[in-house]
């Protein structure tokens, strides 16, 4: 594939090359493109690394053995990840129902992955995210993740004004935190 | 809001490790369909076009046609002769003999048994309204969905004739309002499905995809509700999940599975008349 090539074609396009045609090449590709935005979406969704790399290769594992039957007309590939990706993160809490949503500590982000300054601000976020109802949870950081509010509704399965009611009631949850504090 | 969203963006951004890459990677390799012949593709079917015709060919101008009769049309030589039919083996001659008195006999015009008359009873007051719904449904989905539909239809209303008359009463206060979703994703039934009142659902979804992706819907089906559901394989394609959930939780959560699979559709979705109290 040329180098061209390989950054004008779409990601439904990438994605059948690979299904149809076994161009692993195309695949790489795709996977390139998504697989820091996704991985960073589920660290910050389960709080854990490790947790973080379990379903990213499910999610990817997901993508591969599905990539027959992914039609264009549903929604984005990249909507489609985020589907998966939020299911599997849902899958997940479920089996770890008495843990607390995320514990700091447990994070075990690798030593060099991040500064020491980087590692506040990422503690920060996550206690932060962690303060909310998962569901505003959900519908913010798929908003901040760049998803549009039909893009979430599809993504979490609910109405538009589901959505904003739960974008309305995570920006008061948090005005009230900050007023409490 | 806007100082989480601030955060969110300042936050340094984790990226996948490079172990992570190499395993889906490799079983991306791994499980990558052999690559297609380009030349096979392109030429094959004209090269078996060309040999079958020269074979073809070579056969007549060896054997040579024979000429038509000139009084005999084709199809009189096409037709067995009496002595031929005769030739037929005697068990073959018994059976078919056996069949014409069966159908001699047969009065078509006879009612049916009582059985039967009331199973076509129900199926009269409870399809049409049915069919209604699923014609007007059927008129939002798009070309390759339609048959299956038309072929749920077909099984229902043989199941419907086979059930006890016990369990048609129950299978007919299960086809209530017959609310069936303008589209049939997945993803929209879900969201369809997430602004009704909380009472049991009657699920029917349409899945099309391979044997191997089969096992991995069925594999999550199970996994995500403890709903009772029953497959059904139509036509090596077509995969029909009847559901029943007690609740509008058990059926998004199904729905939320199945979006994993774009090529899921919802054939169906039936509000049972009780409300879950």
């Amino acid at each position: 594939m040329g180098t061209f090539a390989k950054f004008t074609r779409s990601d439904a396009s990438l994605l059948q090359s690979y299904a149809k045609s076994g161009d692993v090449a195309a695949f790489e590709t795709l996977y390139g493109r998504h697989k820091d935005a996704l991985f960073n979406y589920l660290f910050r969704s389960l709080g854990q690394f490790a947790a973080a790399e379990e379903i990213a290769q499910e999610v990817w594992m997901v993508v591969i053995k599905q990539a027959g039957s992914y039609q264009k007309r549903d929604a984005t590939l990249r909507a489609w990840l985020y589907t998966i990706g939020r299911n599997k993160v849902i899958d997940f809490q479920r089996r770890r129902v008495n843990q607390a949503y995320t514990d700091i500590g447990d994070a075990a982000i690798p030593d060099s992955a991040l500064s020491a300054e980087q590692r506040v601000f990422m503690d920060q976020l996550l206690v932060q995210l962690n303060n909310l109802p998962a569901e505003q949870r959900d519908a913010f950081m798929l908003q901040q993740e760049g998803f549009s509010h039909k893009e979430i509704c599809k993504i979490t399965g609910v109405g538009s004004e589901t959505v904003k009611s739960r974008l309305r009631y995570a920006r008061a949850s948090l005005k009230q935190r900050v007023g409490e504090s | 809001m806007s100082d989480l969203a601030e955060l969110y963006r300042r936050a340094p951004n984790v990226k996948s490790p490079p172990g992570v890459d190499q395993q889906i990677l490799a079983e991306a390799r791994s499980r990558a369909p052999a690559p297609r012949r380009a030349w096979l593709l392109q030429w094959g079917p004209a090269v078996s076009i060309v040999c079958v015709g020269i074979i073809g060919l070579t056969m007549v101008l060896r054997s040579g046609v024979p000429p038509l009769s000139e009084n005999a049309s084709p199809t009189d030589e096409m037709m067995p002769t009496t002595e031929q039919s005769q030739q037929l083996p005697t068990g073959l001659n018994a059976d078919v003999g056996d069949l014409s008195a069966d159908i001699a006999a047969a009065d078509i015009s006879a009612p049916v048994s009582a059985e039967e008359s009331s199973a076509d009873a129900f199926a009269r007051d409870t399809l049409p309204a049915t069919a209604q719904g699923q014609v007007a449904a059927l008129e939002g989905l798009s070309e390759d969905v339609a048959p299956a539909v038309r072929t749920v239809e077909k099984v229902e209303q043989g199941a419907l004739r086979k059930l006890s008359t016990a369990d048609r009463a129950t299978a007919r206060s299960a086809i209530a309002d017959n609310s069936v979703p303008p589209d049939q994703t997945a993803l929209t039934a879900s969201r369809w499905l997430s602004e009704q009142k909380d009472t049991s659902y009657a699920i029917r979804l349409a899945v099309s995809t391979s044997k191997q992706d089969l096992e991995n819907l069925v594999a999550r089906l199970m996994e995500a509700t403890s709903m009772a559901i029953l497959l059904e394989a139509i036509d090596g394609q077509w995969l029909l999940v009847h559901g029943q959930a007690g609740n509008r939780k058990d059926a998004v959560a199904l729905l939320g599975r199945l979006s994993e699979f774009p090529d899921a559709k919802v054939v169906s979705i039936k509000a049972l008349k009780q409300q879950v109290q």
